[in-house]
């Protein structure tokens, strides 16, 4: 059927599409300091391109300092391009650009240089028209510079085309089981890495067990990835920071669409102006999951459905200046009546999470030395459980503003300043069992299982101020000191962050080698189960995590280019509990933890073959309590292996792979089992704790694409293949009912997903 | 992605290793342990009845091991420190008394759930002989008769059963009203177990049975209601789910939602004994059984 549909529509003729073509250049200034050492540089940018051939927007892909980037983004944007086509219609585009900054050699015996810029378009391909990247870091140099570029992410095997769930190809972050969506970053626990959209906080990422995400690729700009050692714009996270970018309006005048439809869900997308220098921009996606599975659960049930929507107005108040707001968010649920089997019924399992954002962003480069942006947003967050008679309900209403101030004070320097406020108002309403913490045995949900009981409310603010300084003191090097003051009013804690980030360019031009490293503090405040009182214990510290980082960079040929890094997390006061005659437990920061590794990575960037090699070795393990003996972190993942490749065939057609390697994760064994009379099920008898491992995790994801652009619009098609080979990778221990056997639970096999998507 | 997972197992694909059905008896196996009562005052005594049941009729060693109150965190594995496993050979009935100050002796209790007090009851149950030797941490082995090695986990249980304590609130075992299946059934002339026909086992129980539970809310909110689900066993075959939910907490289920449904293993011709344990969340149980003959025509 599917090999019908493409026969059929391979009859139809394909349209030509032109990539703009630079018309009139300007060559930009060479900075003194730069020229002064003698420096050359070459800056990737990437231009939004209107229909009249205006560059619109001009951002600096890899920033490389000294001056270089200011100078290239202001040269760019004075270009006049001829606008791309489709069948000789100009249509707004979206290309990468290389600038190149090179000096003539040294005449001899004369000492003045001869100064040449030389613009240097590069060919676009007309795909890079409305994609999203993700990268390690954006113009803030940070230390951790990754990227995923466009090509991988649109074909990247196994992900869907789902951009935030390709995020976690990336080094530096585990193999979650199955397909969850955990963010386990270089040894941190999951709730260690947050999520923002624009700057504001959102609760989750993924729907139900990382199917999807939260917002469709159609919708994003661009996601900032920084796995550690990031700067002090965030906080409150000892882990990494995912930071999804919005797509701005459009600006060719023109309405576009796409609708598409696959086995998960379906989803729309609407663009355009509305008059009066506003654009819109609006999505929305639901699953219909639950139609084709439902009558597979048991009576009682309902199959787990998501659905998000978005709606963003943009306007661009002056050349300098930029308004945004929007409303989005996101809901899932199920309810599924456990039977129990061989074990305890917990009765109706009824999971929901929503949360809605109202938002807004404001940016205006106030001068060519000042820049400002605001932002602030307001929702509310309702994780809800439900398990048989227990549950836990919340309310949270969430108020953020972050403001920045950034100035370049000299050629050398430039300083940002900023706050980042977060106020909670909260509502719970908890009757449920103790909470087991990581390197506890779980006691589970199961019926007999003792309650507590705990409504409550109040509301925490949690404020911070930050200053952050960009420096080259001499030709090649980049330092970044910033400072960050975290407020727990809740817990009365003031966390102070130093943190310093420096790279140097030891060989500036091609082929470049540069050194990087990183260390600071960074602080994560409890986490509301650990402070609610009856629950847990108030007053408790922050978890604190010292992190260190050190690499270097090498372009190995052009295209290719080759990243080492070795990275170090110390990690203290992290909150612990030991078990008390009232059936209660004591909490306290009293656990620590360790986490080490290397990350290679390899990219190969062509006209045709993109893709990466990334390895990573690394070791995380915990010690709960003062004395004990030190354990394996739940999630260590001792071998991390991802190869990740597109390629493009012509006429449309891009075949992409992805094949991974990972060491499974710990656990702690079953080796043997109690019978519990009142439950009439096996307790465990736990081995060493954390003491196994899983079997190691190798599977191969293939994806197919095929495009056909027409006249006024683009039809795609695609097949996902999960586990094209088909190997069972153990995913959980699994033991006979009274424990004495063990084997394992096995995750997906081979699993292909169809795709259809239309586009205007 | 779970239910996506488990569409995917559902669809046929063996998505995690298999292992014999609890319902399928073989061995030295403990079904229950009632407790009357199961929520008693402090200072009272409680009687604890098992149901063990071992193949062939080989005969089992039973001991009582008790002495355990308010370990930390409610926990019972936290009993094996200081709990006395002096062997002392028993039967499959065994009383005990709580200390009249297992609730007054605690401190104050976080959370406003009426205050309680835990005991634990540990048995070994052993089809060769009890010896006072640790195994997996607990100061009691089973070994062979006559060559006095190790006996495995299909021929040695160990296992507990808590007794909560309350100065007012009360729980009482939940009855069985009727368990309905044919006294005879034909033999399965399949292959595998699997494809052998389906027999209901049907549950009846009282609406009534579920009663409400003060000890999971706060002092003075409305109770909630009881989890009561039903455990199936047989002496020949398998059940295709071994429990089923009978009351979620809020309503019972219909008849046809909670039944069990039994296979008989293929080939087989004579007596079969069926289980059916029925269990409340709050230690309540209670157990029937019924002869089933399984014919050759």
């Amino acid at each position: 059927m599917f090999l019908d549909v493409l026969g059929l529509v391979c009859l139809l003729a394909a349209p030509v599409v032109e990539a703009p073509e630079l018309r009139e250049s300007v060559e930009a200034d060479y900075p003194p300091a730069a020229l002064a050492e003698r420096l050359t540089a070459r800056v990737v940018l990437r231009l939004d391109i209107d229909a009249t051939g205006m560059v619109t927007a001009a951002e600096v892909t890899e920033p490389v300092g000294h001056g270089f980037d200011e100078a290239a983004r202001a040269a760019v944007l004075r270009f006049r391009f001829q606008p791309a086509t489709r069948d000789g219609n100009p249509i707004a585009s979206r290309i990468l650009y290389t600038y190149l900054f090179e000096l003539e050699p040294e005449p001899e015996p004369e000492p003045t240089p001869a100064l040449a810029t030389q613009p240097e378009p590069e060919p676009p391909a007309p795909e890079d028209v409305e994609e999203v990247e993700i990268r390690g870091a954006r113009a803030d140099r940070e230390v951790t510079k990754r990227e995923m570029t466009r090509e991988q992410l649109r074909t990247a095997a196994g992900s869907n085309g789902d951009a935030l769930r390709a995020i976690q190809n990336l080094p530096s972050i585990a193999r979650a089981p199955g397909l969850a969506g955990q963010l386990v970053v270089r040894g941190s626990a999951p709730e260690d890495t947050e999520a923002y959209v624009d700057g504001s906080f959102v609760p989750f990422v993924y729907h139900f067990g990382g199917l999807a995400s939260i917002i469709p690729t159609e919708m994003l700009d661009g996601i900032d990835f920084y796995p550690g050692n990031f700067g002090a714009k965030y906080g409150r996270v000892a882990g990494g920071i995912v930071d999804i970018r919005m797509r701005p309006g459009e600006t060719d005048g023109g309405f576009h669409g796409m609708a598409q439809v696959d086995f998960i869900d379906a989803r729309g997308l609407v663009r355009g102006p509305l008059g009066r220098g506003w654009t819109i921009i609006a999505g929305v996606r639901r699953s219909h999951l639950d139609a084709w599975i439902g009558g597979l659960l048991p009576s009682g049930s309902r199959a787990p459905y998501y659905f998000d929507a978005q709606l963003f107005l943009e306007n661009r108040l002056t050349e300098r200046s930029r308004l945004r707001i929007g409303v989005y968010g996101a809901y899932d649920a199920l309810r599924v009546v456990d039977e129990g089997e061989g074990d305890a019924p917990v009765g109706t399992v009824a999971v929901s999470q929503g949360f809605y954002r109202i938002q807004a962003n404001y940016d205006n480069q106030l001068t060519d030395a000042l820049s400002l942006k605001l932002m602030a947003s307001w929702g509310r967050d309702t994780p809800n459980f439900n398990v048989g008679p227990q549950r836990i309900a919340s309310s949270l209403y969430t108020y953020a503003l972050r403001g920045e101030l950034q100035a370049k004070l000299a050629d050398w320097m430039t300083v940002s300043a900023g706050y980042d406020v977060v106020t909670v108002d909260y509502a719970t309403d908890l009757r449920f069992p103790d909470f087991a913490l990581p390197g506890e045995s779980d006691t589970g949900v199961d019926a007999t299982a003792r309650t507590r009981v705990l409504k409550t409310g109040g509301w925490f603010n949690r404020p911070a101020a930050y200053l952050q300084a960009r420096i080259t003191p001499i030709a090649g090097l980049e330092v970044v000191p910033s400072l960050r003051l975290d407020y727990d009013h809740e817990n009365e804690n003031l966390d102070f962050g130093p943190r310093m980030n420096a790279r140097y360019d030891i060989r500036p031009t091609f082929p470049r080698t540069t050194i990087k490293g990183a260390a600071g503090l960074y602080y994560k405040p409890p986490v509301w189960r650990e402070t609610l009182p009856v629950v847990g214990q108030p007053g408790l510290n922050s978890d604190r995590v010292l992190a260190k980082s050190l690499g270097v960079e090498q372009e190995l040929a052009r295209g290719v280019t080759l990243s080492f890094e070795g990275f170090h997390k110390e990690l203290e006061r992290l909150v612990s509990r030991t078990p008390t005659e009232d059936g209660g437990y004591l909490y306290g920061n009293r656990g620590s933890g360790r986490a080490y590794g290397t990350e290679l990575l390899v990219r190969h960037e062509g006209e045709r073959l993109s893709g990466f090699l990334a390895y990573t070795l690394s070791r995380s393990t915990r010690v709960d309590q003062p004395g004990e003996q030190r354990r394996l972190f739940e999630y260590d993942q001792t071998h991390i292996l991802t190869a990740l490749a597109s390629y493009r065939l012509g006429s449309g057609w891009l075949i992409g792979g992805r094949f991974r390697m990972v060491s499974g994760n710990p656990y702690t064994p079953c080796v043997g089992g109690r019978f519990d009379s009142s439950s009439g099920s096996y307790a465990c008898i736990t081995g060493r704790e954390y003491g196994e491992r899983m079997p190691m995790f190798h599977q191969l994801d293939v994806r197919v694409e095929k495009t056909w652009a027409f006249t006024s619009w683009k039809l795609s098609t695609y097949v996902d293949v999960i586990n094209a080979y088909n190997h069972k990778n153990a995913e959980a221990p699994t033991y006979k009912f009274d424990n004495s056997q063990g084997g394992f639970a096995y995750g997906l096999p081979f699993f292909p997903s169809i795709g259809v998507r239309g586009e205007l | 992605m779970r239910a996506l997972f488990v569409v995917v197992c559902l669809s046929g694909v063996a998505c995690s290793d298999q292992f014999p059905p609890a319902s399928r008896l073989e061995g030295a196996r403990v079904l229950a342990v009632v407790a009357d009562p199961p929520f008693a005052v402090p200072g009272a005594t409680v009687a604890f009845d098992m149901l063990a049941v071992s193949q062939a009729g080989v005969p089992l060693e039973v001991a009582w091991f008790a002495g355990c109150e308010n370990p930390p965190g409610d926990q019972a594995e936290r009993c094996l420190d200081t709990l006395d496993t002096t062997i002392v050979l028993g039967d499959t009935h065994f009383e005990t008394t709580i200390s009249a100050d297992i609730i007054s002796r605690l401190p104050p209790t976080p959370g406003s759930t009426p205050k309680y007090g835990t005991a634990y009851v540990y048995f070994a149950v052993c089809a060769g002989t009890l010896v006072n030797q640790e195994r997996l941490g607990f100061g009691v082995d089973c070994v062979d008769r006559d060559s006095g090695q190790p006996l495995g986990a299909a021929s040695f249980v160990v296992g507990y059963t808590p007794i909560f304590a309350y100065d007012d609130v009360a729980n009482t075992n939940p009855l069985i009203a009727d368990v309905s299946v044919p006294d005879s059934v034909p033999a399965c002339t399949a292959a595998d177990v699997d494809d052998c026909p389906d027999i209901d086992v049907l549950v009846a129980v009282d609406p009534s049975q579920s009663e409400p539970d003060y000890s999971a809310v706060a002092v003075g909110d409305s109770p909630v209601g009881e989890l009561l689900w039903a455990t199936f066993f047989t002496t020949s075959g398998e059940f295709v789910a071994d429990t089923r939910l009978i009351a979620d907490g809020d309503d019972f289920r219909p008849l046809d939602d909670s039944k069990g449904t039994w296979h008989v293993e293929p080939g087989y011709t004579g007596p079969v004994t069926i289980y059916v344990v029925l269990r409340d969340n709050r230690g309540g149980s209670s157990w029937t059984r019924r002869e089933v003959t399984v014919t050759a025509d």
